[in-house]
């Protein structure tokens, strides 16, 4: 029993289904999808948490303040989150995003910060620049794959 | 840490927040509650000594961290269900005995605060076309209690109905008409609360009370009682665990003794489920400070 659909959050892990031989249809039922994407952007907030208060810090004063950083960084997506609602209202005033649904609306707001964390940390040092480019990778890779599923879909459908 | 607050802002988070972004809110969530919920954790932690017995207080706490987690998942989960209907998968363990349960006609089925009862009894009416009413213990806050009823009447199309074990002797008749009636009634077993009739039983070699309610009714409507849990057995997936049906029978001896007979059949099952399952136990009081008698 299982919903299927033709939207999707994650294009990039579909178009390897289809590669694969397999269904490129989504469900929000992958454990996988919800870990690796919500921990990469929890991740990435954290790490640009990290650089922003923690820069000029000491090593062990940086280690001792890690696991405060990281309540403080769970408390701000709260805000952060009630804040992108209140933004989406806006929006939907100013007659944008009024055909996307509000969880939808929300990924793109939290896609779009967390795609300017990355932006700042890639001019930062080595370990910092790794985390902003694997981000901006899979980013860009998922742009491309729902690019290229939305043309298979469309030629499919003609096809049909 | 009581109140409607925490439930309608997770309906408002299940709403508006992409899936992805939820494993590590209810992770701060569970940890959240774990730390100022004292008296939650305290529970937890007393109930596992007694269901796992030998291991220690420090294991204990992680275990109990980690029944809160499962806690938040199986009510996101429920909450998710009633607001979108998204359809989760799931497994069934005993399904005969469910089939079983689908065609009776008047039937009880026992449950214990385990795993997502809520969603487990929306998910039964809406897949058998079958009307449920959901016995349980009263919530503490009345609009807590007014969010969950809307919220299961929404999960069940209707087909849920909910009434408190603390409304007396005129629910023990409506229920004994609803079942003589072929309906079926869901009651929660592993807890009493006060003026609740009750038996003392040997639950992992502690004496606790739990409730002769279901087995009184199921005598003299003459149905079989279905122990039924609805188990989290992963991301967005469940299990079904349907356990052979407990038949009374009225023997020459007291009705008592009969209940008891029903009891102890129950209890067995209970303990195997506890041990199991123990991570997904929600009794969030402890159950012998609140209900043993030693």
């Amino acid at each position: 029993m299982r919903k299927t659909e033709r939207r999707f959050y994650f294009a990039l892990p579909r178009l390897l289904a289809r590669a694969g031989g397999g269904n490129d249809s989504a469900a929000e039922t992958n454990w996988l999808e919800a870990n690796v994407a919500g921990g990469l952007i929890h991740g990435i907030a954290y790490l640009f948490a990290a650089w922003l208060f923690l820069g000029g810090l000491r090593f062990w004063q940086q280690i001792l303040l890690a696991l405060p950083l990281a309540i403080f960084v769970w408390l701000a997506w709260l805000v952060i989150l009630c804040l992108n609602a209140f933004l989406i209202r806006l929006l939907r005033a100013c007659g944008l995003f009024r055909r996307i649904a509000d969880d939808r609306a929300q990924s793109i707001l939290i896609n779009l910060m967390i795609t300017a964390f990355a932006i700042q940390l890639l001019r930062e040092g080595w370990w910092f620049g790794l985390a902003g480019t694997i981000w901006i990778v899979v980013l860009t890779l998922n742009l491309l794959a729902a690019i290229i599923l939305a043309f298979l879909h469309r030629h499919e459908t003609a096809a049909t | 840490m009581r109140g409607v607050f925490w439930r309608e802002y997770l309906d408002w988070a299940v709403r508006n927040l992409p899936f992805y972004v939820q494993p590590i809110l209810l992770f701060g969530m569970s940890a959240f509650f774990f730390f100022f919920a004292g008296s939650v954790r305290r529970a937890l932690v007393s109930n596992l000594t007694l269901a796992l017995p030998g291991s220690s207080r420090l294991t204990n706490h992680f275990r109990a961290f980690r029944t809160l987690l499962n806690f938040a998942w199986t009510i996101t989960d429920a909450a998710k269900f009633k607001l979108t209907k998204f359809e989760f998968d799931y497994e069934i363990d005993g399904a005969a005995f469910l089939d079983e349960l689908a065609a009776a006609h008047g039937a009880i089925v026992l449950t214990a605060h385990m795993g997502s009862y809520d969603l487990g009894a929306a998910i039964f009416a809406q897949k058998f076309q079958r009307e449920i009413r959901m016995v349980r213990a009263p919530e503490a806050d009345a609009e807590t209690a007014r969010h969950l009823q809307s919220s299961l009447r929404a999960a069940g199309d209707g087909a849920v109905k909910i009434d408190y074990s603390a409304a007396g002797a005129l629910l023990s008749f409506d229920l004994l008409s609803a079942v003589r009636g072929g309906g079926i009634v869901s009651i929660q077993g592993d807890r009493i609360i006060p003026g609740v009739a009750s038996a003392e039983v040997n639950l992992f070699g502690q004496t606790v009370s739990l409730p002769t309610g279901p087995f009184t009714l199921a005598l003299v409507a003459e149905v079989p009682i279905y122990p039924l849990f609805f188990i989290r057995a992963g991301y967005r997936r469940y299990r079904i665990v349907t356990r052979a049906p407990i038949h009374l029978r009225r023997t020459s001896q007291s009705r008592d003794a009969d209940v008891a007979t029903g009891l102890e059949t129950w209890r067995r099952v209970l303990e195997g489920t506890i041990t199991e399952y123990w991570n997904q136990w929600f009794a969030l009081v402890p159950i012998i400070s609140s209900h043993a008698k030693n």
